[in-house]
Order: structure tokens, then C-alpha cells, then sequence
């Protein structure tokens, strides 16, 4: 397949993942599609040196983990706090459900920027329903190791979005 | 509010289009767009590099041209240094060219943080190599101040020592531009990486 058929492939199929994966890691719409641009670029650019070693989503794990580290490494701090997001929300039909669904998104993105940097790309991975072997892959950790990341920021998770929530 | 109903809904985060004005002028899919974009960006990096290579290139081509058409030795020799010295601004952007093409993001976070780090210190090889560059540009203006030697009422030898002092200007003012570049644009970047490596290390210590 050529690159443009195995990118538009991929596009199709990942390009909500990759997204989302974003919005882990930068608040705010602009900066969310500037990165999002950024890791398809990446992705684009990258994709005549993808040899198949590892599967294709652990490679665009990876990928978008290491954009997302430049792009925050960039703007110098991590930002803390989740702000507006609506348009891609695509929950419920009626407006108090629409707006339920935009507030716990921002609950989990704000709880999200509040983890530890390793636990925020471990979650970002894991929300994104990333096996333990892609986590340890993309992040260079022992599937073990990862195994006990993610049960600790899960838990973590939780009691922020609890104290959040309260 | 559950943990488990927080994430589902965040599931229901869509990717936005990119660049969806463009669909107007360009037919196809939103897959195909965003080729199109991704395609447009990529050509206009590479076509720059290639153009200013080019551009060297073709002085390259007339430089030989005037050697081999040349009789003097002194202004054959200058001319060689000009040669050289657009031969390495030739070697500087394909060394850009590949770092540009070399993106490292498929490796392990660690691994590409510390390779982003050492890929943003302050002097590359790049930069060093704009030292023989001026150096070689230098002779090669000398050797034609030489050669014209006798047009001067004052001896060429002070004139040679004297063109040095603005080109030893030059040089440190292009390192001095470089490294203000480098002090606004990466470094903070680079502290920002040193404390994320710190962080993820710390992180993994067991």
C-alpha cells in the first residue's frame, strides 16, 4: 500500500484516539488541534520509516507520546487546568445531558493534569484502552512495572475527580 | 459521579477537522484533506532546503567555470576557496534536510527526551561549520585583494589585516545571533525536558 492509502487507513481509525490523547495533555481548543496537527504531521512524516517491528498502534502510541512531550516541553510549563471544550462533544441530545457530559469531560481532563507526568502519559495511554505490553512499548517501562503505574493512577484518578467533583 | 461514567463519556470526544476551510478548495475526503495539508507543509520545507542547496549549487557550477577559464593562478586559487566554502553551506543544509527527515519520535519516551535535549543544545554541528565557512570565504577575498595588489597606494598587508577585523565581527555576531535564537526559543524547552526527565525518573526508581 502506498503512503497515502496506509495514512488515510490509519486516519480513519485513529484519529479520534489521537485526539483525545491531546487533550490529556494540553488544555485549551487551540493548543489541543495545534498538537493534534503536530502529531499528524509527525505521523505523516514518520510513516515511511514504520518497518512493522511493533504493531501499528503502539508506533502511533509512541508518537503521539513523544509529540505531546515536545509540544508541552515547548510551552515551557505544563498547564494545570482544563478549560473550554464543546464542538467534538458529541453526547446525548438534550442540552442538561450535553452539558453533563462536557462537565465530567472537563472534571477527567482537569484531574488528568493534575497527575504526575509518567502517570498522566500511563492514563492517557490506558483511557485509550492501550494494552499493558503498548503502554510498556511506547514508554520504555517493564510491563510489570506498568501494571503497577496503572493501578495507582487509577486510583489517583478517582479521589481527584471525587475532590474535584466535591 | 463515577469514575467509569466520567471516562465512557470522554470516549465520545471526536477529532475536530483540521484545516476544514481548505475542504472547500480541495475535493475528496476529510482523509484526503488533511493529506493535502500534510503534503503542502512537508513540500514547503523541503523545497526550501533543496532550492537554497540548488541556488549554491549553480554558484558552485560558475565558480569551476571561471577556474578552468582562468589563467591567474592567484584568482584560480580564490575562487577554489569560494568553492569550498559553498560546498560546506551545501553539506550545512543537508544536514538540516536529514535532522529534518530524522524525527526519532518513534522511540521510548526517555530515549526521545534525551535526544530531543542534545538535538536543541546550543551548537550544533551546523554552527561550527560556519567558521570554516567565513574562513574559507575570507582567504578567498584576500587572495583577490592580493592579486589586485598593485591598484593599492598602502601595502596589501594592512588592508588583509584589516578585513580580518570584520569578519572576526561577523562570525561572533553570527554565533551571538545563534545563541539568542537559541536562549528564546530552546532553552527553556530544555529545562523543561531536564525536569521531565528528572520527573519520569524519579518516577521509576522502585
Amino acid at each position: 500500500m502506498d503512503k497515502e492509502g496506509a495514512f488515510n487507513q490509519l486516519y480513519d481509525e485513529y484519529r479520534d484516539r489521537i485526539y483525545r490523547m491531546c487533550c490529556y495533555y494540553v488544555s485549551g481548543e487551540d493548543d489541543r488541534k495545534d498538537l493534534y496537527q503536530e502529531v499528524l504531521q509527525n505521523i505523516w512524516k514518520g510513516l515511511e520509516r514504520f518497518r512493522g517491528d511493533s504493531a501499528l498502534s503502539t508506533w502511533i502510541y509512541r508518537v503521539t507520546v513523544n509529540s505531546s512531550l515536545a509540544f508541552i516541553s515547548k510551552q515551557k510549563t505544563k498547564k494545570k487546568t482544563s478549560v473550554e471544550y464543546s464542538e467534538q462533544v458529541q453526547s446525548g441530545h438534550g442540552s442538561e445531558e450535553r452539558n453533563t457530559g462536557h462537565r465530567n469531560i472537563d472534571l477527567l481532563y482537569s484531574a488528568i493534569a493534575e497527575l504526575p507526568l509518567l502517570d498522566m502519559i500511563i492514563m492517557s495511554l490506558v483511557l485509550e484502552d492501550a494494552s499493558t505490553k503498548e503502554i510498556a512499548t511506547a514508554t520504555g517501562l517493564t510491563e510489570s512495572n506498568v501494571r503497577v503505574r496503572i493501578h495507582r493512577a487509577k486510583d489517583r484518578l478517582k479521589d481527584l475527580i471525587e475532590e474535584e467533583e466535591s | 459521579m463515577k469514575y467509569e461514567d466520567t471516562v465512557r463519556g470522554s470516549r465520545e470526544v471526536k477529532a475536530p477537522q483540521v484545516h476544514a476551510e481548505r475542504s472547500d478548495t480541495m475535493s475528496g475526503s476529510a482523509a484526503e484533506t488533511i493529506i493535502g495539508m500534510l503534503q503542502a507543509v512537508d513540500r514547503k520545507t523541503r523545497t526550501s532546503i533543496r532550492v537554497l542547496q540548488g541556488v549554491y549549487g549553480f554558484m558552485i557550477f560558475l565558480a569551476i567555470g571561471y577556474i578552468i577559464a582562468n589563467n591567474d593562478g592567484m584568482v584560480r586559487a580564490a575562487l577554489s576557496f569560494f568553492t569550498l566554502a559553498f560546498i560546506l553551506v551545501i553539506i550545512t543544509q543537508q544536514l538540516r534536510y536529514r535532522a529534518y527527515s530524522q524525527t526519532y519520535l518513534d522511540v521510548p519516551m526517555v530515549e526521545y527526551l534525551r535526544r530531543a535535549k542534545k538535538r536543541m543544545r546550543v551548537f550544533t554541528v551546523r554552527t561550527w561549520l560556519a567558521i570554516p565557512t567565513w574562513l574559507f570565504i575570507d582567504v578567498g577575498i584576500c587572495l583577490f585583494i592580493y592579486n589586485a595588489s598593485g591598484k593599492f597606494d598602502i601595502p596589501v598587508s594592512y588592508i588583509i589585516l584589516g578585513l580580518q577585523v570584520p569578519l572576526a565581527i561577523l562570525i561572533a555576531l553570527d554565533f551571538l545571533s545563534e545563541y539568542l535564537v537559541w536562549k528564546r526559543n530552546h532553552k527553556p524547552a530544555v529545562v523543561e525536558i531536564d525536569r521531565m526527565l528528572g520527573e519520569i525518573e524519579a518516577s521509576t526508581i522502585p
